[in-house]
């Protein structure tokens, strides 16, 4: 791992100047580019169109903009799920069960309640019933790490498997609630108008003002109230927290919780703006894996998670445009992995500095915290 | 199929993010692989019969990838076949597309690149239904879905057809009277498929046991070889499957034992095990939906295809199929064709000892889609929960 150490010493920078702050992600982007092109170019096909391509379909006019924020409408609220967690420190894995969890119980309230119910309660009893379900599976994993110290990361994760082996079962193991009894092929009940989420322009629903608000408010619990302080206190140092009198204990429950509670949103979300029925195949797509990386990328800033899910879902949304221009959908997924890798990357370089060094006698080593990365993530 | 993504891989991606991303970068970095892999414009290497189809586009969305050696390889062999039938049709497909989002993105984007029909390979209904009502100059056809819409056709093969036929095989090729049968997730297409395939192997042999284990997953190799092997414990010497992986056929060949694919020739993959499989055809159907469209006469609604109307077909027989085997499955497949031989006439009993269709009855080829929810007596095993 420090193999560099003897040529290089990496220091962290106190302040990124602006210069630093965008330069450094453009740069990288630029590089991200050029390496790509040359991939593209080894691959047999046209940099500049595949360039263009992408840029069309994600950026370029507003309905190629609602298409890339439909897409990162679950991304950001499961990206600020692992980010709330994240600051202190607890490792929530399981956004993408959580977000089962959401599907499930908003689903159920979409379909439980009468169908003449006034889009706005019906939405609300969704949002609600999902964030409490959320909640609650989050806690099975935060209750054994409160009292018991168990590895949530283990717990979290594995939680993962239990919630969609229980959204099959659902669906395909059993005639539940939720199945459609008319379906040969099985799938869940369409939710009535009222449980689905208006649109604001094409495909794109009102989830994106929940998720933004949601960014917005987390950051203010966060950065503004003593709650959020000790929050990130407790993620700094636990034992010096506890001696200031915190509750180490209840805060891990409070925010596992109110992690779950956000990715089940992302759940009902999906399911009321985009599935409109439980269909598990379309809901296990990772989007509770994804949020850990945006969360990550984001330095766990609630702010930030929405530009990196945005940024996350242009380059995602184009994949199926540039396999139509003849790009290979290996070079597609390569091309796309590269320019997140490149960039995310590129941050490093704004928290840190990088100088040579002569080789001389390691006396000098370098302390390892220099990011707020989680452990492992480097 | 339904196949989930999930398998120990998500496990690691979750906890080694960064790390996968790399490798994606670095698995992917070999494109010399891939340049053979667009070829499909050129595949029409039109007779010139003097029709050309040139102002035709057809674009397929494929849920996983093309070299899946299975669903997704079936339907782009039978698109390849249809583009064949078409001189200078512009064929194209899009693979590894996601329900959900991804889906409903990649029909708008096909419409948007000029498609005259769409075809979605899995059960893409709820993600195109929308696309298809925007824009009703389009034609779509997706797998085994059921909403109408004057621009939607959908399509169900039926399975059972070429299940009995590996029935057949498997009753004839069992000295422990032992199959077993791991199966995806208990509904009723599969339970058809399943019961079908213990009527014929039990016109072989009465005396035959089928073993059904239900996975709860399409795909996944480590809970698959668990199954495989627990079988052959309890002494199964032939397994058939409808699960995603080759392990069946590894150990099979280990034991010596025999294996039925699904939808798969694998013949070539552990020769002395290999017995039989069916296979699907559905460039038959994608033929007759690009002429009716072309000839303005597009019916709606559902289509279901078996052996008479040329959607099932069969992989080469092991060399452990005897002559007379083969036999008796040309002359089922005949009776088939001709109506005159029915896997589901009664008197049919379930495994619970209930009657289930009675001496003189069967269940219509049309209704077939909506069987079964039991399974037929000779089958050791239950349908969980239901």
């Amino acid at each position: 791992m420090n193999g560099l150490t003897s040529r290089f010493r990496v220091s962290p920078r106190g302040f990124a100047s602006p210069l630093v702050r965008f330069g450094v992600p453009f740069l990288a982007l630029i590089v991200a580019l050029i390496i790509g092109g040359l991939i593209l170019a080894m691959a047999g096909n046209n940099p500049f169109e595949a360039y263009r391509t992408m840029f069309d379909t994600s950026l370029n006019g507003w309905s190629a903009m609602t298409r890339t924020l439909a897409l990162a409408t679950p991304l950001i609220l499961t990206g600020l799920a692992a980010a709330v967690a994240f600051q202190m420190r607890v490792y929530n894995i399981g956004g993408e069960g959580q977000l089962y969890i959401g599907a499930i119980a908003g689903s159920w309230a979409g379909l439980a309640l009468p169908p003449a119910t006034p889009a706005v309660i019906m939405l609300s009893a969704m949002l609600v019933c999902g964030a409490i379900g959320g909640a609650l599976w989050a806690l099975l994993a935060a209750i054994p790490k409160a009292y018991l110290n168990a590895d949530e990361i283990i717990t979290t994760l594995m939680l993962n498997f239990v919630a969609l082996s229980l959204m099959n079962y659902l669906i395909f193991g059993s005639q539940s609630f939720w199945r459609d009894p008319k379906r040969t092929v099985p799938g869940g009940k369409r939710l009535p108008d009222a449980a689905i989420m208006p649109s604001l322009s094409g495909r794109l629903h009102i989830g994106i003002i929940i998720a933004v608000v949601a960014a917005v408010l987390l950051w203010w619990l966060l950065r503004k109230t003593s709650w959020g302080f000790q929050i990130r206190t407790i993620g700094d140092s636990p034992s010096a927290a506890r001696y200031a009198g915190m509750s180490v204990r209840f805060k891990t429950l409070a925010v596992l919780a109110v992690s779950g509670g956000l990715a089940a949103i992302a759940g009902v979300s999906e399911v009321s703006g985009v599935t409109k029925g439980l269909e598990p195949r379309s809901l296990a797509t990772d989007i509770g894996f994804t949020g850990i990386i945006i969360a990550v990328v984001a330095r766990s800033n609630p702010l930030g998670v929405v530009p990196v899910s945005i940024f996350l879902a242009a380059i995602a949304t184009s994949g199926s445009t540039l396999q139509s221009i003849g790009i290979a959908v290996e070079v597609v997924f390569l091309l796309q992995g590269l320019i997140f890798l490149t960039v995310t990357a590129g941050e490093f370089f704004v928290m840190n500095r990088l100088e040579f060094v002569s080789p001389e006698p390691s006396g000098d080593s370098i302390p390892g915290d220099t990011t707020d990365l989680p452990a492992g993530a480097t | 199929m339904n196949r989930q993504r999930l398998s120990t891989s998500r496990l690691l991606a979750s906890l080694l993010f960064v790390l996968a991303l790399v490798a994606a970068a670095c698995g992917g970095s070999d494109p010399a692989d891939e340049s053979a892999e667009e070829t499909t414009d050129d595949a029409a290497t039109a007779e010139e019969s003097g029709e050309d189809f040139s102002d035709f586009k057809v674009v397929m969305i494929l849920d996983g990838s093309a070299e899946d050696g299975g669903w997704n390889t079936t339907h782009l062999r039978s698109g390849l076949k249809m583009e064949a039938n078409f001189p200078g049709i512009d064929f194209s497909y899009v693979e590894e597309i996601e329900p959900g989002q991804p889906a409903t993105n990649a029909f708008q984007d096909a419409v948007d690149a000029g498609a005259d029909l769409v075809i979605g390979t899995t059960f893409y209904q709820f993600d195109m239904i929308d696309v298809a009502a925007e824009n009703p100059d389009t034609y779509f056809l997706t797998w085994a879905g059921f909403e109408d819409q004057p621009n939607v056709g959908h399509f169900t093969q039926a399975t059972e057809d070429g299940r009995y036929m590996d029935g057949i095989v498997a009753g004839s090729l069992t000295e422990s009277n032992i199959i077993g049968y791991p199966v995806g997730f208990p509904f009723e297409e599969v339970n058809r498929a399943l019961n079908a395939f213990t009527l014929g192997a039990k016109e072989v042999n009465p005396d035959v046991e089928v073993r059904a284990v239900y996975l709860n997953t399409w795909f996944d190799p480590a809970i698959e070889q668990q199954a495989a092997e627990a079988l052959a414990n309890a002494g199964a010497d032939v397994i058939a499957h409808e699960v995603g992986s080759q392990v069946y056929a590894t150990v099979m060949a280990e034991r010596g034992g025999y294996v039925i694919g699904y939808t798969n020739d694998w013949s070539d993959f552990e020769p002395e095990a290999w017995a039989s499989s069916f296979l699907i055809d559905w460039s038959t159907y994608y033929i007759q939906q690009v002429e009716a469209i072309i000839a303005g006469e597009f019916e709606p609604g559902i289509s279901y295809g078996g052996l008479a109307e040329g959607w099932i077909e069969f992989a080469p027989y092991g060399p452990a199929v005897t002559d007379e085997t083969l036999a008796l499955i040309d002359e089922r497949k005949q009776g088939i064709i001709d109506g005159t031989f029915d896997m589901f006439e009664g008197p049919i009993y379930d495994n619970q000892g209930n009657l289930v269709i009675a001496e003189g009855e069967t269940i219509d080829f049309a209704d077939r889609n909506a069987c079964c929810q039991w399974l037929v007596e000779g089958i050791v095993g239950e349908i969980p929960s239901s």
